[in-house]
């Protein structure tokens, strides 16, 4: 029965891609708030990013957009304490709009 | 902050029970069998007894022979020239095309050990995928040969670079080059 669990986390394009420090991935927004951006891209956690100036208005609910991933969830041990303290979010760089399929195709 | 902390106030029964009694949910099916039969135990939340000593909790790592191949993969190339995009089930990012490349060139077993990273690097060339080198090669290779391998490999680049641009499909950007497989392997949702 561990083995089994074993395959399917083989089998888990999150675990295919390893640590997430410096890669890029696709997130789509599914919450917005004025100016911050509630991103997931598919990780245990979304990450909040801050609207840019460029292109701000495209940034809507359901926007597919480009990110480099930080870390997969922002946690630390304060000093004393005997476990860690998670802010239950991750932590990317936003770093565009994606292109779409239909804006490629009609090259 | 870190939301449910409710499985530590009392336990599942008595919390049902109380919730029950408000109105709030609807009873569930395990309740009347476990009000009938309940354990010996209460599952009461009961904090873990702290570890003195050498005494240590074993976890194991968990770790795959693919992992070597990716940490080099990563080592060299990076990021890789697709981003990953996890909301599909089935995604086969290019690190995985590697790693699956490079099992199949290593059953084969035609090419030796040292020479199978940069096979398979240019087998994926040949197929349409382009590597850009980020890193430096690894320490255990001999060092004279990476000036050599890396340029044989930039020249692969250009040479499919000016294929595609003849073909009439490029798109030229400053950081990473746009991803150039098939789009029948992998068809993104637009």
């Amino acid at each position: 029965m561990v083995w089994v669990g074993r395959v399917l986390i083989l089998r888990s394009p999150l675990i295919q891609m390893g640590p997430a420090k410096d890669k890029i991935a696709i997130g789509r927004i599914f919450h917005v708030v004025d100016d911050d951006l509630y991103i997931d891209f598919g990780g245990k956690f979304h990450c909040v990013c801050r609207r840019p100036e460029v292109d701000g208005k495209k940034y809507q609910r359901g926007s597919r957009v480009r990110l480099r991933l930080l870390d997969l969830e922002l946690t630390s041990r304060f000093l004393g304490a005997t476990t860690d303290t998670t802010l239950l979010e991750a932590d990317a760089v936003l770093l565009g709009l994606m292109e779409s399929k239909q804006t490629k195709q009609k090259e | 902050m870190a939301g449910n902390r409710l499985q530590r106030i009392g336990s599942v029964f008595s919390r049902t029970r109380d919730l029950l009694r408000i109105g709030v949910i609807k009873k569930p099916l395990w309740f009347d069998v476990y009000a009938a039969f309940p354990p010996l135990r209460e599952p009461v939340y009961r904090v873990p007894r702290p570890r003195y000593g050498k005494v240590k909790d074993v976890i194991p790592p968990i770790f795959y022979r693919e992992d070597q191949v990716r940490a080099r993969f990563y080592r060299i190339y990076g990021s890789g020239p697709r981003p990953f995009d996890l909301s599909q089930l089935n995604y086969k990012s290019t690190c995985q095309r590697f790693v699956e490349k490079f099992n199949e060139l290593k059953e084969e077993g035609k090419i030796e050990e040292e020479k199978l990273f940069e096979e398979t690097g240019k087998a994926l060339l040949a197929s349409g995928i382009i590597l850009q080198r980020r890193g430096t090669d690894r320490v255990a290779q001999e060092d004279h040969q990476d000036v050599g391998s890396r340029d044989s490999v930039r020249h692969l680049q250009l040479q499919t670079l000016l294929e595609e641009m003849q073909e009439g499909k490029k798109d030229q950007k400053e950081q990473t080059p746009e991803r150039v497989e098939t789009q029948k392997e992998n068809p993104l949702p637009s």
